[in-house]
Formats: C-alpha cells, structure tokens, sequence
C-alpha cells in the first residue's frame, strides 16, 4: 500500500469530490469566482433582456402576461427586411474596414521600420475619446454634400457640378465608423503581432519568401486566432452602435436594427418599450453565440499558434526600402481622417460660440475664452473627480477579470474554461440601453443589499459589464501566443498557480494588458448611454456632462469639455506607453 | 336706536373682518394664498422641518437658479435639483416606485403620462384649485384629478438659417414650409414628430396625417434631437425646421452671432406644456406641496420665468408670455388630447407615414 | 524513489496515448524513456511531472504516492518534489539568470532566507558553469546557455526526481555532443535520480543505466543500453536502436537443448541460437547488426555462417566505411574497419558470426 507521509486528498480536476483532509485549490475557487463574477454581470441584464421580451412593459410594472407580441413587432416590421440586409452590410463592410486597416497598421507599427512609428501608435489613441456625436458631426462637415468642406475642395479643384461625395450612403457611414473602431482593432493586432516569434517569419524569408509573400502565408495564418477574434468582436460592436447611424443613417430613413431600438425606446407619447428594444438584442445575442461557436471551433488546437516560448526574440524589422514613405504618407493621410479632423472640429467648437463649417470669417469668431473660466460649467470639478476615479476603476476592473477569464479560455484546463470565453463576450450583444435599464431594476431591487443604486459604484458596473468583451479579446488574443511550459515550468519549481499567474503570466502579458487598459480607460470615458440613465448629481461624469451640456445647446461647452476629455486620454495613453516600455521584455543583442 | 345699532353692529364686523385680515397679512399669509393662515404655517414649518426639497427638472441651467434660489431664499428650504429630461424623470419614477423607492419630490411630467401615473398612484393629489389665485383664475391649469398643473409651455416655430433663406422666402405658414425650394434634404425634422402631435390636437387627426404625409414627400432630413437640428440650420446643412423649441436651442445660437432665427409660424403655434407633480411618497411632503403651490402662485416664480426669457407660462394672464403669445391653442387646452394621442399612437402613426417606422 | 505503475492516459475519445507503463526507477539511477514522436513518452514524463492527469495507475514519488487512480489521489505539480527541464528550455525573458535560477527559492513553499538564497542560487550555477552569467538577462543567451540556466532552476531545490524532456534536441550537433558529456557527469555527481525522455537513441546509449524503449504507448523492452543494444527482442527495438539487417528465412533445424539451430536464408545456412519452440520450416527474421557482419576478401575454407554478396556502395566515414551490399534479392549494410577498402562491384563474402545473430519470429508486417 502506497503509505504516503502525507495523504492529501484533492479535489480532482472538474469535478467535487469530498474527502477527508480537503486542501484549498485555489485555481479552482479562482475559477468558480471569476465564473460566478462574470455570471452575475452578464446574465442579470440577459435575464432581464430575455424577461422583458416577453412581458411588455414589465419593467415599469406593468402586468402583462407571456407574449410573443414583441418578437412579432420585430419580425413584422414592414422595414424588417431592409434592416436586416442594411444592418449586415453595414456589419461586414465596417468590420472589414477596421480590421483591415488595424492589422495594416498594427503590421507597419511593430513590424516595419516606417518612420515616427511611435507618433502614429500614440495618435491612434486619440479619436477614441471623442464623443461619437461629436465625431459624425464632424464627418457632416467634411462630406455633406450641401455644405461638406472636402466636397467643397474636391468641386473647385475639378469644376465638379455636384458634389462627388456623399456621406448619407451606404458607403459613407461604413467609412466613419470603420474609421472609428480602427484604433480598437489596431490595438488587438498590434498585441497578437508583438507577441509573435519572428523567427517563424524569417524562416519563410531564408527559402526566397518576400515580403508580401510570407505576410500572407505565415504572419496571417499565425495571427489567425487573433483576426477572428478581432472581427467577432467588431462584427457586433459595428451591428450595435447608434451614434454614427444616428447622423448619417436617421436623417434620410436608412432603416437598419439599431434604428428600430431607437425608435423603440424614444417614443414620443409613450413610455419607451423596452421590450422591443429587447426582442431586437435576442437577435444580437444569438448572433453573438454562434460566431463565438465557430470561433471555439476554429481555433481549438490553441498550441499551434504558440510563439512565446522562452527563447530569445527580436521583432525584426523589415525594411520597406523606399515604400516606407509610401506607407508613412498613407498612414499620415488616414490619420488626418480618422484623428486630425474630428479632432480639430471638436477643438474648433470649444473656440466657437457655434459649429460652423471651417471658414476664414469662421477664424475670426474664435477665442480661448472658455477655457479661462471652466468653473463657470456647472458640476465641472465635480465630474472631473467623478471621471477620472470612474475611469481608472474600470479599466483596471476589466482588465483585471479580462486576464483571468482569459487564462482559462486559453488553457481550458477546466472543464468549462472555453464556455467562459462567451460568458465574457455576451454583454457585447447587448446594447448599451438595455444593459443599463436591466441595472436599474436589478439594483432597485437589491438595494437593500448591494446599495448602488444612485451612486459611481452602478455606472462603474455597468461599464465593466460592457468593456470585458474588449478586454477578453486583447488577453486571449496575447495569451494564445504564451507558451504553456513557461507557466508549467514555474509550477514545476514549486511555485503555485496563482503565484505563477501573477508573476509569470501576467508579467509577460504587461504590454497587451496595458493597451487594453489604456483602451478601456479612454471607451469608459466616452460612453454615455449607461451613465445617462444610471446617473444621479453625486455621480455625474464627463460623458454625462456633456450630453447634458449638448441638451441645453451650450454646445461650445460641450466641446470644452470634450477637449478636456481628450487630454486626459492623451495623459494616460502618454504614462501607459512609458510604462509598458518599461516593463518591456528586452531584445536580444543576437 | 334700532338702526343705529345695526350699523353699530355692522361696523364692528366690518372692523373685525378687516382686522383678521390685516392680522392674518401681518402674520406673512402671502396674497396668492386661498387657504387657511394654520393651514400655510403648518406647511411652512413643515418645510422648514424637512429642509430638503429634490426637484427634478427639464434641462434649462440659467432658469432653475432663479426659480429654485427664490424658494430657498423665501423659506430656507435647501433645494437639491438635478436635471432629467420629462422622458427620464416619468420613467425613473416609475422604476424607482416599481421597487418601492422613492427619491424625488417634485418633477416635471408630460401630459401623456399623467394617467399612468395617477394609475400607479404615485401622484399626490392637492385641493390645487383652492389654495391658489393663478389655479382658481385659470382652473384648466390643473390636471382633472388635481395631481398635476401646468408649469411652463414652450411655443414651437421654425428655425431658419438668415444668410442662405431670403427674406422673402421665409415661410410665414406651415402651407409655406411645403415650399418645393425646401424640397430634397433642406428640412430638418426632428425624428419625435412632437410638434405635430400637438397640432393634431387642434387640426385633427386627418388634417395632420394629410400634413404629414406632404412633409414626407418633401423628404426632410430626420434628427434625433433639438440641438442637433438647430446646429445644422446653424451650418446650412438644413434651411429650415418647423418645429423648433424657441429658448433651448433656438435663441442660444441665435444670441452667440449663429446665423439662425426663429418665428412662429401662423395660424396655429404648437405649444408644448410642461407639467409639474408632486410624488404620493415624497419624501419632504411638506417642502413639496409648498414648492407646487408657491411656483404657480408666487409672483417670484413667474417673474423669475420671464426674467431669464424663459418658458413662461402661456395660460396664466398678467405674464409677459401670456400677453405675448395669446390667442393660442392653450386657451382650450384639453387634458385628454395627450392621453389620445398616447392611446392612439399618434407618434407612431406619424413616423410610419414619413417612412421612420 | 520513483515508480510508475500500470499509467494509462488518454486524451478525448481517441486512442490512449499511455495504455499502461509500468517501471521502476531506483535512486541515483538514470532511466531514459526511448521511442519515435508519437510513442508517449514524453506524456509519460509529464504525468509524472503531474502536467497531465492520467485516466489510471499509480505514481509514488520517493515515499509519496503523488498519484494513484483508485484512491483518487492527485498532487499537483507544485507539490511534487521534482525539478524539470523543457524542451523549450522555458527560461522567463524577463529575468536575469540569477533570478530565473532563484525563482523557486523564492517563490515556493521551499522559501529559504535572504542569505542562504544567493549561495545557493550561485552554488547551482557553478554546477552548470555559468557563474558569470548571473546579472546576464535571460534572451541575452545562447540556446546552450538557456539550457544550462534551465538545468541549474531545476537543481538549485535539490528535488528527489529530475525529469528531462528532450533538453538536448534543440542544440546543434557539437553542442549537443558537449553537452550529453557534462550532463552525464553531472548527473552522476549529484547522483540524483533521473528520468530522461529522447528520441535520440545515441543519446539514451551514452547517458543512460537503463532505457525503455517506447513504442505507441507501451514499453517494448527494458534494459541496460548494452542490453538494449545487443539484445533486442524485436524488429523494432532493433531497428530503433543503432541499425540492423533483417534477413527473411525460416528454419532448418530447430533449436537443441543448448539453443542453437539452424535457419535457412536465401543465400546459404546460418547456425545460431534459436528461440524455443519454432518448428521447420516456420518463417523468420535474422537480425544482425552492420558491424557485426565481417567482410571477407574471399571465400574462406569452412562456410559456415557464410553468404556471399556485391558491393553496391561504399561510403568512407573516417574511422569506418559503410558498404552496402546486394545478398540474393536483399539489401543489407556492413560495416568495415577504415583502412580497408573494398570497390564497387567487388564480389564478397560476408560471415555472420553465430553470437552476433539474433533470430526472432517474423511478425506481421
């Protein structure tokens, strides 16, 4: 009989079994927590999602029995063909803008010598915070074909009769939100391409393979995983969004499903039917599981794709030779759409007492003077205070639970590992209303219990309910590439999970845990849809101060503020970059 | 000596009745007061006892100092006011009373949703009528269950860009808005439709729907909100928009150099009320009810509206509002045309013909 | 101080890839688990690591059971009091060598104090000699060096079990040759107990007291390397190890009491010993390694063992040639001393000498 000295029974992997001297597997309760965390963020507002479809009007206490009226109102919709087709177009056709122009640049940041590569990776940041309204007002300015300056430029220049460009297309709208979302994706591959073993790359370069060549066949087939994460995840973010639709598809009718939430939830005479704006969320919702149903398929032999073992890398730089000046002024010609110009209209609107189209005479109306008095803006050192602890909460929140969530969809070394991976992008399906509607009633509820109603605490839950999606994508996406015998190794050595988690895991992810940091910090800031509904005077952030600010049509203000906005992201990014470079893993001198 | 003690008698009643009333004056009972002196002292200490009132209000920073600085100062009743629009603060209160939560005091309410509310019973009901001047002039002020009274209304016209619209071409009617030249984009409607629910009320359904249906044809570009439409007359991506509220946006563009301008348009100008209700479960009752009653009685409240060029209060005589804009609709303001049009759907009825819905 | 008993491990529905190992490994000995990719070894060695869950059996770890299927016993790694090497090497990038080296000092229940530590760590890194390497950051090394770094972590604990996965296959020839040379001494020095897993059968012969030779999931055969080597009991062992000719035939003689009998080849007779129990004329194999066939100039007086052959090919290697030559329908390598050369074409003879054969059934193909 094996007489071990000591007998220790132990909780066998995947299932419980009691025994008589039980030791504490911490990966284990590590595990059930962060399921149960994510469980109870996720399924409250899919639970109220699911009730409500049925029971119309349930949320403000109406009795109404089980019926399927609302899903009838969705499906019959007269326009209901149109919104599905318009809505996948505008899916697909902004999903593959952003993505494909996030991996180009991830693939010219880290990977090519083009010049101010640094610049560019900072400058990316900086539309992110820009309120989308803001934002596709600018694109009004730039492309309307009545008083959009480029058009403007474009018929001088070529006599044209009419304008050449029109923003209230198809086309235009996939254009401004594919260049919204491109920083977000940039940022995904960016970190899926730091973390890849070049030497995969330069094997392909020793048989004759150019550039080109072994970017298609080797680079792209490595950073699969990371690809389709990325075009899942934007894929639904591009379906759900509302700002941009709301001022280029809304004014000439483009019906699309975003649209039909609005409507839903904005009527005039009646109270907003939530219901229906939750029928149309099931559509998202199932959506959502069976992309990330193909995704856990596609990539399930997740050792192909390792590239961090513990060898010694170097991201060798491919030289692009004189194409390198090409790339710079592409990227410089992007980034004057994507981040100058918004940029710009957003700092001319806090000069101007009104937005007007660029102009000399336009010039001469500017000033500094709202910024020489910014307590004058009701509550600003208030929401000031308010934003930045709400903003640093969140990001850390998210990106905390994102890297744990993630070690276990990679791993899966439990049983129910991968099923994490859809808990955690589910609240993505969501949109952002009915997500904060469901808060209300959950924590109305609860109070007695969890008293947040009314206060940062429910606003900041919210928003993590929300940004774990991103944050998952980004660990899961860097964590693919680390090898698991630099983990096993330090378990090996004595060194338990948690322990190994922190010191080893972690440590290496640090630069694709702070670019998702830095990233859910500058979106928290910028969303305001769960703010606006769950927010009270104590808890009023920017977001909210400025939707406010727009209402009352002191819009100069709102710009203000936007600006301010904007500088605090820039700060952050500014810190984030210095010190993840810090905490770079340092290249070999072979 | 029989008559002479008669008028003795009436003198002295006379004498006493004029007494009481200078002692129940000099006991600081203001004039706007149709109720009992003990009945207002107890309210008022009440309030005081409370110290705390949580008004919540539609968006207009500049006014609410005025109107909530003047309570504080006349009572010291500390005012806690934040501002929701009517949309959010009716379903807030009826979320938060779904749960049994109650914050709120006072609040501005739409008139398409009083019946709900009155139905939850999460209005208080208050003798509005009979303790307040303004109310017993104008009693179709008050909701017909006395739970609500019309606190301010905003007259509806068109916004229209002076540099690009000729003088002459300024629509001075809504047959002159269907303009062909306003044709193909250059109208900016708002996507709420808000405006012609409120003239439907006065034109008819079948008129307005025959309305509606020629604006559609004009092909007007849809916004989702007042700022956002003013802005873009502002810029000249719309000539006009019918359908403007007149203070906020309107006039602070109008009044920081925006090439923008705004006119009712005749016969008929959409008013839109802005309701105000006490909460059945307030918590400072007496601070509430104190608030409802001085806001429509007191002349600070009234000239506070008119001083920060405000809503003002179309159907209350004497105000600058009322002489300026008589003669409209609101004279006959029916308090079920709201609940018609939210039982009919009226909205959605609109959206659908202009091809939103 | 190590013992694995009856292991079966099997991933989803598939075929197990461990269908029931057992060995023993004793104390200071070095035991090599030898076999193709695919054999299972290096699942074997990393449920002994406790990297894997076995579906059953038993592992006992100096005196602790740290698996056993039946009692639902089931230690985790860090529990085990085993150090590991990676094939990867698995150095952390973002330490220096000394920290990499002291991390499980540190970092484990094993903490030691502040004082103790850096002796240690130092005491590791002489072993392996990299005592100047200690501040180095870790990709600023060579793969040997990270080899070496590697081998110092997994010692600088004293664990009770080594365990080796393929560490040297990532290193070029000479290095690796080096390297196999110090391992051994200093394995032998520490005398602590090893368990190695290669495919390299040189490395196996040269490092190992005993090697298992592995083959889809089982141990084909156990024994010392010169056992492994002289003696093996199958086509495949014999094959795996070094390299050998088969030679078809069947028997003539079955085999006397001594052993000995006589098979038919197609090319002449060869007497040898027989395993017990085949009958005339059942089929055979001969299996006779290349340098145990001498190559004779010409035809000697006794023939025995003798079959004659045609040099196809002959390559010099320096201390050898290796011939190949055609026997009958066959063939076959020899291989001769390097001073001798015979030419192509060349007709020879080629003596099998009795104790150099190896005759085992034929087995299905």
């Amino acid at each position: 009989m094996g007489t071990a000295t000591q007998v220790e029974q132990y909780q066998s992997v995947g299932g419980i079994r009691a025994g008589l001297n039980q030791w504490f597997n911490v990966r284990m309760f590590v595990f059930w927590a962060i399921t149960g965390l994510l469980a109870y963020l996720t399924l409250g507002p899919l639970l109220f999602l699911l009730f409500d479809s049925f029971h119309p009007g349930w949320e403000i206490g109406d009795q109404a029995a089980f019926t399927f009226s609302s899903y009838i109102d969705v499906f019959t919709d007269r326009h209901f063909g149109e919104m599905i087709w318009n809505t996948t177009i505008f899916g697909i056709g902004a999903t593959a803008l952003a993505v494909g122009m996030g991996s180009l640049f991830a693939w010219l940041v880290e990977r090519t010598n083009m010049p101010f590569r640094n610049v560019i990776y900072a400058l990316l940041f900086a539309p992110v915070a820009i309120p989308g309204l803001v934002f596709a007002i600018s694109y009004i300015l730039l492309l309307s074909p009545d008083i959009g300056v480029l058009n403007k430029l474009l018929m001088d220049l070529f006599g044209f009769e009419e304008a050449p460009l029109n923003i209230y297309t198809m086309t235009g709208m996939i254009f401004v939100e594919g260049i919204r979302l491109t920083p977000g994706s940039f940022l995904m591959m960016a970190a899926v391409l730091k973390s890849m073993d070049p030497s995969l790359e330069e094997a392909a370069y020793t048989t004759g393979a150019g550039i080109a060549r072994t970017s298609r066949l080797i680079t792209a087939p490595l950073m699969l995983p990371g690809i389709l994460a990325a075009c899942i995840y934007y894929f639904i973010t591009v379906i759900e969004s509302f700002e941009i639709p709301a001022i280029i598809a809304l004014p000439v009718g483009m019906q699309l499903l975003t649209t039909k939430i609005f409507f839903a939830t904005h009527a005039t005479t009646q109270m907003p039917q939530y219901s229906v704006a939750a029928a149309v969320s099931i559509i998202f919702v199932v959506l959502s599981i069976l992309l990330i149903f193909l995704y856990t398929r596609a990539t399930k032999h997740s050792e192909r794709y390792t590239t961090i073992t513990g060898k010694a890398y170097r991201p060798r730089l491919i030289d692009l030779g004189r194409w390198r000046y090409a790339a710079l002024g592409g990227t410089a010609l992007f980034f004057t759409f994507s981040v100058i110009f918004p940029l710009l209209v957003l700092i001319w609107g806090s000069l101007l007492p009104y937005l007007q189209a660029p102009s000399l005479a336009a010039l001469s109306n500017a000033s500094l003077e709202s910024y020489s008095n910014l307590g004058r803006i009701p509550k600003f050192g208030l929401a000031l205070t308010n934003t930045v602890y709400v903003t640093l909460t969140v990001a850390t929140v998210t990106m905390i639970l994102s890297s744990i969530a993630a070690w276990f969809v990679v791993r899966g070394k439990i049983r129910g590992g991968r099923q994490l991976d859809l808990l955690t992008f589910l609240p993505h399906a969501i949109p952002s209303i009915v997500v904060a509607v469901g808060l209300i009633i959950l924590y109305l509820r609860i109070n007695w219990l969890i008293p947040v109603y009314g206060t940062l605490w429910i606003i900041i839950i919210g928003l993590v309910t929300k940004r774990i999606s991103y944050g998952s994508r980004i660990m899961i996406g860097a964590m693919f590439q680390l090898h698991k015998e630099l983990e096993e190794a330090s378990e090996v050595c004595g060194v338990g999970w948690l322990k190994t988690f922190c010191l080893i895991t972690l440590r290496l992810m640090v630069p694709a845990f702070v670019n998702g940091w830095l990233y859910c910090a500058m979106l928290s800031i910028a969303l305001f849809t769960i703010p606006v509904m769950l927010y009270t005077p104590k808890s009023l952030v920017f977001s909210v101060l400025i939707w406010n600010l727009w209402e009352q049509a002191k819009v100069q203000d709102a710009c203000v503020v936007g600006v301010v906005m904007v500088t605090i992201t820039f700060t952050l990014v500014f810190f984030g970059q210095y010190f993840a470079s810090k905490a770079k893993v340092q290249e070999t001198l072979t | 000596m029989k008559r002479s003690l008669a008028t003795s008698v009436g003198l002295l009643l006379c004498l006493l009745a004029a007494m009481s009333f200078s002692v129940a004056h000099a006991a600081g009972v203001p004039d706007w007061w149709l109720g009992s002196q003990d009945e207002y002292e107890a309210l008022v200490k009440g309030a005081k006892q409370e110290g705390h009132l949580v008004l919540w209000s539609h968006p207009d920073p500049s006014c609410t100092p005025l109107i909530a600085g003047a309570y504080e100062k006349q009572y010291g009743v500390q005012v806690e006011h934040t501002e929701y629009t009517t949309a959010q603060i009716v379903q807030r209160i009826l979320l938060e009373g779904v749960a049994g939560m109650y914050t709120v005091d006072v609040g501005n309410l739409s008139v398409h949703h009083v019946p709900r509310l009155e139905q939850r019973k999460l209005l208080q009901q208050l003798p509005y009528r009979d303790r307040v001047t303004t109310f017993k002039q104008v009693p179709n002020m008050v909701s017909p269950h006395s739970t609500a009274f019309v606190g301010w209304t905003s007259p509806r016209g068109l916004a229209y860009n002076t540099a690009k619209v000729p003088k002459d071409k300024v629509p001075n009617s809504y047959e002159d808005v269907l303009n062909p030249m306003f044709a193909n984009r250059k109208i900016s409607v708002d996507t709420d439709l808000k405006e012609y629910i409120i003239l439907a009320h006065q034109w008819g359904l079948e008129k307005t729907k025959d309305y509606v249906t020629r604006l559609g044809a004009m092909k007007p570009k849809f916004h989702p909100n007042n700022t956002v439409i003013a802005q873009m007359v502002a810029a000249g991506e719309a000539l006009i928009a019918p359908g403007v509220i007149r203070r906020i946006p309107l006039y602070e563009f109008k009044n920081k150099g925006a090439p923008i301008d705004w006119k009712p348009l005749r016969p008929l100008v959409p008013v839109d009320t802005l309701l105000m209700g006490v909460m059945a479960h307030a918590p400072h009752p007496n601070a509430a009810a104190l608030f409802a009653y001085w806001a429509m009685g007191a002349p600070d409240f009234l000239k506070g509206m008119d001083k920060c060029g405000g809503y003002g209060n179309v159907m209350v005589p004497g105000t600058p509002f009322h002489d300026k804009f008589k003669g409209w609709n609101l004279e006959t303001f029916d308090w079920n045309w709201g609940v018609r049009a939210a039982k009919e759907g009226w909205g959605e009825e609109f959206r659908k013909i202009v091809g939103l819905e | 101080m190590l013992t694995v008993d009856k292991l079966v491990k099997s991933y989803g529905g598939n075929e197990a890839a461990v269908k029931g190992i057992s060995f023993q490994v004793g104390e200071g000995e070095f035991y090599t688990l030898l076999g193709p990719s695919g054999c299972g070894k290096t699942t074997t060695l990393r449920c002994v690591a406790g990297l894997e869950k076995p579906n059953g059996g038993r592992i006992v770890i100096g005196e602790e059971t740290v698996f056993a299927s039946a009692q639902n016993i089931l230690l985790p790694s860090h529990r085990r009091d085993i150090g590991m090497v990676f094939q990867s090497y698995a150095i952390w990038p973002h330490m220096t060598v000394f920290d990499n080296v002291a991390f499980p000092l540190k970092h484990s229940k094993r903490r030691i104090p502040r004082d103790q530590l850096r002796d240690k760590v130092m005491k590791a890194l002489n072993l392996v000699q990299l005592d100047d390497f200690a501040d180095r950051p870790a990709p600023f090394l060579s793969g040997g060096q990270q080899q070496r770094v590697a081998l110092a972590r997994a010692l600088v604990y004293e664990p009770k079990v080594l365990l080796l996965d393929e560490p040297l296959s990532n290193l070029d020839a000479k290095l690796r040759e080096e390297m196999r040379v110090e391992l051994k001494q200093l394995v032998s020095r520490l005398n602590i107990t090893t368990l190695y897993v290669t495919h390299d059968q040189a490395e196996a012969l040269a490092l190992s007291d005993r090697v298992a030779v592995m083959n889809f999931g089982r141990i084909i055969q156990e024994g010392t390397p010169r056992q492994i080597y002289l003696e093996p009991r199958d086509a495949f062992t014999a094959n795996f190890i070094g390299r050998t000719n088969i030679f078809n035939g069947s028997v003539a003689v079955p085999s006397a009491e001594n052993g000995t009998g006589v098979v038919e080849l197609a090319t002449g007779r060869i007497a040898c010993s027989l395993p017990q129990g085949l009958k005339p004329k059942d089929n055979i194999q001969l299996l006779i390694r290349p340098e145990g066939i001498q190559i004779l100039e010409s035809k000697p007086e006794t023939s025995n063992n003798v079959i004659g052959g045609e040099i196809l090919l002959a390559t010099f290697q320096g201390d050898s040639v290796e011939y190949h030559i055609q026997v009958g329908e066959q063939e076959c390598r020899v291989k001769g001393d390097g001073l001798t050369e015979f030419t192509k074409r060349r007709r020879v003879f080629l003596h099998l000498p009795p104790e150099r054969c190896l005759v085992i059934e034929k087995q299905p193909a």
